[in-house]
């Protein structure tokens, strides 16, 4: 019991925080400069979340030839500047992420 | 947890980060009311910030609409829709609705297969999906890269998110704050630049 009333609060918590602006009960009109503001969003949000991925791959700043996510994330930057192709350079440098990690 | 739990907090909770944290703090012993409440409130709190970014494209679409987009909000459709809306000028509610759904399915298929298989998460990182996710999000942000303003904010968001991470902020909080540091600074270069104009 106690299973399905953690399930259905978290339901309520994860959809409230997505519907929350989404309501017409909220009345406020967004200002230019809020939305110029929040066009920035996706780039910094997206950032901020694959840099510690990369960059502190377990839980600490490992910036050294050990760690095996650095170069594979580079070449992905690099072919996604010249490609513009999202599953090319997912695909690219996810293999070479693996062929790094598992031989490396 | 037992297999139909595990299937049905996928179903209703959709949302991966904040269910390895609940499963993690329900393993640990540490998985009282308050904690899982909490810790899914940060994790979630940058939806609200998706959820301001769509605002005004979405508040004249009926109830069921709203919330039917709202309840499919995660990371991949907001960042798959923001792109969409960025190469062709204008938010594609039904573009926004399918990309949803289509993550909903795969992350539900997923976790189906993991239930059957019975592996445990320990092993993501031997595969390499957690660097699949790093690669594909380094994919949808940098061909968005057309401004300063928006380089700055990518600088900006990325270096703070290492600051933030070795002095030891908390995970989700980190994200958070990143974000928000990279997007002010991308919102101050882009001020500076219009005024100079």
């Amino acid at each position: 019991m106690t299973t399905y009333a953690i399930l259905i609060t978290m339901a309520i918590i994860t959809f409230s925080s997505r519907y929350a602006f989404f309501s017409n009960g909220l009345t406020f009109q967004m200002g230019p400069k809020l939305r110029k503001f929040l066009d920035f969003t996706a780039p910094a949000v997206l950032t901020a979340m694959w840099v510690p991925i990369v960059f502190m791959p377990d839980g600490t700043l490992a910036v050294d030839i050990s760690n095996n996510y650095i170069a594979p994330a580079l070449i992905a930057i690099v072919l996604s500047a010249i490609t513009k192709r999202t599953l090319l350079t997912v695909a690219v440098s996810s293999t070479i992420f693996f062929v790094l990690n598992n031989y490396h | 947890m037992n297999p139909f739990q595990a299937q049905l907090m996928s179903l209703i909770v959709f949302a991966g980060a904040a269910q390895l944290a609940a499963l993690s703090l329900i393993s640990g012993g540490a998985g009282s009311f308050l904690s899982i409440w909490s810790t899914t409130a940060v994790i979630s709190s940058r939806h609200l910030l998706y959820s301001a970014a769509f605002r005004q494209h979405v508040h004249s679409l009926s109830f069921p609409w709203r919330a039917a987009l709202a309840f499919f909000l995660t990371d991949e459709m907001f960042a798959v829709t923001a792109t969409y809306k960025e190469k062709t000028g204008y938010f594609h509610a039904i573009y926004a609705l399918i990309s949803g759904i289509t993550f909903y399915i795969t992350w539900n298929v997923s976790t189906f297969i993991g239930i059957l298989v019975g592996t445990e998460f320990g092993n993501i990182e031997k595969i390499g999906l957690e660097f699949a996710i790093a690669a594909t999000f380094i994919a949808i942000t940098i061909p968005t890269i057309k401004s300063s303003p928006t380089l700055i904010a990518i600088i900006i968001s990325g270096s703070s998110a290492l600051i933030f991470g070795y002095i030891k902020i908390h995970q989700s909080q980190s994200l958070i704050a990143a974000s928000l540091t990279g997007m002010m600074a991308g919102y101050l270069v882009s001020t500076k630049l219009e005024k100079e104009k």
